[in-house]
């Protein structure tokens, strides 16, 4: 009951989120971009809802621009993980044998680099844009999704309905999507989700660290990077990105609770 | 008395209500006695043996009554006092023996450790104790089972195991829950004629929760029969099962397929029209090991066997768990790929891989597995279910429409249900869904496989109805694949037993009531608890 309140604010936060993305230019207040060096480093009031920045741009307005880059990095990386994953797991599961094996080895390789870092490699390498960040969070995302989609039809795949389905003569292609794909999605779509908040969180820290979304252009974690040189008089700066992306994390992953429990049978009832 | 139960009143708290499991039952098990509670899944038996062993789930709840073992009201005893009865006192034994024991600790230990807790003896004393009740249980070779892991012994060994568990406190009562449900029928006598002798030796009494009236007759002295949370009748063995006043009573003693049934049946003349035969069929399974999948051994599921089916004939097939009857089913409708040997459907030989299998044959042959919550699509409606045959098959849709209709129609369900999901129904009404799945591609050969091994004896007594008239009306030809002798009696006119992948004896069921051959035969139809 509890938990499925929490699911419900969860919902309710990333739906406020999406329509502030999807609307920034209606609802900011300023341009997000311009600088306005005699308005610099002003706390909260009406004219600016959080503070400016040390150039004089609106925070508020920089937070919901930001808006779009977390939303857009989150579902994107995890799109391309979804599809890396889900393709190889189910692969691997499915026909077993060697093909699993190499499959699996793969995966297990790529676990072995600590992802962070990696990421933080590969983006010195290529370029701290947003575009390639979206992708190198979602190539470095996908081990997780194959593992589990793999786990998933290796069970069902030996259940009976699937070889009844066989002696009703099905194929491997009408196996696969009558039947194992609409019974093994429930954990991967949770996975999603947990995925979602992971690449946001992700994509603050690379930001934080001057090598994700790169200024002008605004996004929670530059912001904060931003406010880090003025910690002592623009506390605004910190708290407000702070709180947008601890909110955010925090509702896609009461969300994802919220869809496991619906999702699963067994503690639906 | 060592128990008595009076008006004893307990249930579940589900979603904040009440829901009564046990209401007010009485009974009472005497010196040296073993007392039958026998009923349907869900009649709240296990409940009951929980609440005397005030061991209900955290949302169970006991309402009322009285639990008196030797003497005193256990439902007034603190936690404390209560753990020197558990265990000690009262033992239990249950149904899983694969679940019940860790995994992960030697027999041996396991054993000694339940012989430590609470009570001040030494290691090297709860040792010779473990060893000394392995050699109770009558387990072979207690020295070396004793170092064994759980996984290392077979269901029988491990059921043995847990009775020796049971056992290290010297309990006065002994509760045992469906503790051979889950084993082959010849390790189940083993063990119910190892819980009597038990019975006698220690001096204990047991309550013996069972739904099969067979057991009943082997074990009890008294019986208590058990509808929805009540006790509808109770009395001395012999007179339940000769003269049962209630009508449940009756119900439930109908509903066990009896032995010799085939000796009234007016035996059929073969006819030499075959449809189905395999030629010294064989397959084995390699044993993989480690990293690279190394082939370390290979078991033999199938060796040479030999089985001719004829057109409208029901072909029995029964044999222990693991003996290979159900790879047999499976090879015969395509699903694995033999390592030797012809399969001939007609006379014709089937050559080939599922794949390959051309779609007129594969029409002609449908499957329907023991257990109806795993071979239904959770995620399909009943009518989907139905119709993914036809649908493979590419009909139309008012084609399907008709088929849907007709297969509902002879399997007794309800069309209206037909957007429902398979866990809207009962384990009857699934295992009739997986029949109509496999009537609808109208097959002339159904190969079912334990069909009716899951379900409740009044349930399972229907399923075998329905099957029996189906294969009139349709003239279908069957293999009927099972592990209950009683049960593959009653549906076949020929029966082949299977032993470690061979099969042992083909013959006619009266010849194999009658004048069993080998001495397997001889030992499954002792093995049979019957009426």
């Amino acid at each position: 009951m509890g938990k499925n309140k929490l699911a419900v604010f969860g919902v309710g936060v990333i739906i406020i989120l999406s329509l502030a993305a999807a609307f920034a230019p209606f609802i900011s207040t300023h341009d997000p971009a311009a600088i306005n060096i005699k308005d610099a480093l002003l706390g909260p009031s009406r004219q600016h809802f959080l503070g400016t920045d040390q150039l004089g741009r609106d925070i508020f307005s920089r937070m919901i621009y930001g808006s779009r880059v977390a939303l857009s990095i989150g579902l994107v990386a995890v799109g391309i993980a979804a599809i890396i994953g889900i393709v190889l797991g189910s692969i691997a599961g499915f026909y077993g044998g060697w093909i699993d094996s190499l499959i699996m080895r793969f995966v297990d390789i790529m676990l072995c680099f600590p992802r962070f870092f990696l990421i933080l490699s590969v983006v010195a390498i290529v370029g701290p844009n947003i575009f390639n960040v979206m992708v190198i969070i979602g190539l470095t995302g996908w081990m997780g999704v194959a593992r589990l989609i793999r786990a998933e039809i290796l069970s069902l795949k030996s259940r009976d309905f699937i070889s009844a389905s066989r002696a009703l003569g099905a194929n491997n292609f009408h196996i696969i999507f009558r039947h194992l794909i609409p019974n093994g999605i429930g954990p991967v779509l949770v996975s999603f989700v947990f995925g979602v908040a992971g690449a946001i969180l992700t994509e603050a820290g690379l930001s934080y660290l001057g090598l994700g979304v790169q200024p002008p252009k605004a996004s929670w974690g530059n912001i904060l990077f931003e406010g880090r040189a003025v910690l002592g008089v623009g506390w605004w700066m910190i708290l407000f990105p702070g709180l947008a992306i601890l909110i955010t994390v925090l509702s896609f992953n009461l969300f994802g609770e919220g869809l496991r429990d619906i999702i699963n049978p067994r503690t639906r009832e | 008395m060592v128990l008595e139960l009076k008006d004893l009143r307990a249930g579940y708290i589900v979603d904040g209500d009440y829901k009564e499991a046990v209401g007010g039952i009485s009974l009472s098990v005497g010196e040296n006695e073993v007392v039958g509670l026998v009923g349907e899944s869900g009649c709240g038996k296990t409940a009951t043996a929980l609440s005397i062993m005030r061991l209900l789930p955290q949302n169970g709840k006991i309402k009322t009554g009285r639990v008196i073992f030797e003497n005193r009201n256990i439902l007034n005893l603190n936690e404390p006092q209560m753990r020197n009865i558990r265990g000690r006192r009262i033992a239990m034994v249950f149904q899983e023996p694969f679940t019940a024991l860790n995994p992960v600790i030697r027999i041996g230990p396991q054993i000694a450790e339940a012989a430590m807790t609470g009570k001040n003896i030494s290691k090297q004393k709860a040792r010779s104790l473990a060893l000394d009740l392995l050699k109770k249980v009558r387990l072979d070779n207690p020295q070396r089972i004793y170092y064994d892991y759980p996984h290392q012994l077979s269901g029988g060994q491990r059921q043995r195991a847990l009775i020796a568990i049971a056992l290290v406190h010297g309990p006065r009562l002994l509760i045992a829950d469906e503790p051979t449900t889950a084993l082959d029928v010849t390790t189940q006598m083993e063990i119910l004629k190892l819980l009597l002798e038990l019975k006698e030796n220690m001096n204990m009494s047991v309550l013996f929760i069972t739904h099969d009236f067979g057991i009943i007759n082997e074990v009890a002295d008294r019986v208590c029969v058990m509808k929805d949370g009540r006790i509808v009748e109770e009395g001395r063995k012999d007179e339940i099962l000769t003269l049962p006043k209630h009508h449940y009573t009756k119900r439930l003693l109908g509903a066990v397929p009896k032995m010799g049934s085939a000796l009234q049946q007016e035996q059929g003349i073969l006819r030499e029209d075959i449809l189905i035969e395999t030629r010294s069929l064989a397959k084995s399974f390699a044993i993989e090991r480690g990293l690279l999948r190394k082939r370390t051994g290979k078991i033999d599921a199938l060796r040479e066997v030999n089985i001719k089916i004829r057109r409208g004939q029901a072909f029995g097939l029964v044999g222990e768990s693991g003996c290979g009857k159900t790879t047999l089913g499976r090879l015969l409708i395509g699903l694995i790929e033999p390592d030797q040997g012809e399969i001939l459907i007609a006379g014709k030989s089937l050559k080939a891989y599922l794949k390959d299998i051309p779609q007129q044959i594969r029409r002609m042959m449908q499957i329907v597995f023991q257990d109806p919550y795993s071979s239904l699509d959770p995620r399909m409606t009943m009518g989907d279910i139905v119709l993914e045959g036809p649908s493979i098959l590419a009909k139309t849709r008012p084609r399907k429409e008709a088929i849907l209709n007709e297969v509902l129609e002879k399997v007794r369900l309800n069309i209206e249900d037909r957007s429902k999901y398979p866990h809207q129904f009962s384990g009857g009404q699934r295992q009739r869904i997986a029949i109509a799945r496999a009537l609808a591609t109208r097959p002339e050969f159904l190969i079912l496989d334990e069909p009716v091994s899951s379900l409740d004896v009044l349930i399972q007594k229907d399923i075998l109805d329905l099957l029996k008239s189906l294969q009139k009306e349709l003239k279908l030809t069957y293999l009927f694949i099972s592990h209950d002798l009683r049960v593959v009696e009653v549906m076949s006119d020929e029966i082949a037993v299977m032993y470690q992948g061979s099969i042992v004896e083909t013959a006619s069921s009266r010849d194999i009531y009658t004048k069993p051959m080998h001495p397997y035969t001889r030992h499954l139809l002792e093995s049979v608890p019957v009426l």
